[in-house]
């Protein structure tokens, strides 16, 4: 599955079904492509991912720890379900990031 | 009362099949719920099957299920025989440093704690005995 639907300094990402234990590893290689890049922006496209465990949110930890590390990144996720928010919020994320509808 | 025993190999390929029957258990019962239960079932079974048994060396994981449709209360115990290891132990992270300085370790433990409404580990007979407990009535 390719999750980076585009690079560059909008850089946009499509995240569906599940973010979990199975597919976790697959996004962060691609996430670990971005390191070092001139990206001004991240676009989370998140109205199709239904489940985030523990391992999605490292993903996302690691977009603001280490993409996020010597620039001023926006991170927006869009179209976050309430289910897969409420992760976020219970790990300490949601001020975090940007919630787009 | 309904109740149920599964056994599996405790290993990571064998992860996607104790997930498939968490969902079908939890079928019919409410979405957050069941939302919390598969979340707290991935972090235990994950957790158990990396740090249970050492690497080339394979174990079982036995999962029960015990449904109280009367007092609609979902009691499930994770089984094994690898090492004694309490998860519980495990440091939560702290969640009031800035982002940068932010530790994820743990985190999986902290939302088993956080979701349920009762968790506790025993050794016992050889074994880890992992109890969560989970009210999904209103």
């Amino acid at each position: 599955m390719q999750f980076i639907q585009s690079t560059g300094e909008n850089t946009v990402v499509t995240l569906k079904d599940r973010l979990d234990y199975s597919t976790a590893a697959a996004l962060m290689e691609e996430l670990k492509t971005l390191v070092g890049q001139d990206i001004k922006r991240i676009d989370f496209h998140c109205g199709d991912l239904a489940y985030i465990s523990s391992t999605g949110i490292r993903c996302m930890v690691f977009v603001k720890q280490k993409i996020d590390k010597n620039v001023d990144l926006d991170v927006c996720l869009h179209h976050v379900r309430q289910e897969v928010k409420d992760v976020f919020t219970l790990s300490g994320l949601e001020d975090y990031f940007e919630f787009v509808d | 009362m309904s109740t149920a025993r599964n056994v599996y190999r405790a290993d990571l390929a064998s992860v996607p099949e104790m997930m498939r029957a968490v969902e079908d258990s939890l079928t019919g019962k409410p979405e957050k719920f069941a939302y919390s239960m598969k979340l707290i079932c991935e972090e235990i079974l994950v957790n158990i099957v990396s740090y249970a048994y050492p690497e080339m060396e394979t174990g079982e994981l036995t999962i029960n299920w015990y449904d109280d449709t009367e007092n609609q209360r979902l009691t499930i115990v994770f089984e094994d025989s690898g090492a004694p290891f309490n998860p519980l132990l495990k440091e939560s992270p702290d969640l009031s440093v800035p982002m940068a300085e932010r530790k994820i370790g743990g985190l999986g433990i902290m939302m088993v704690r956080e979701l349920s409404d009762a968790v506790r580990y025993a050794y016992e007979n050889g074994k880890n005995i992992l109890t969560v407990e989970k009210n999904y009535g209103d």
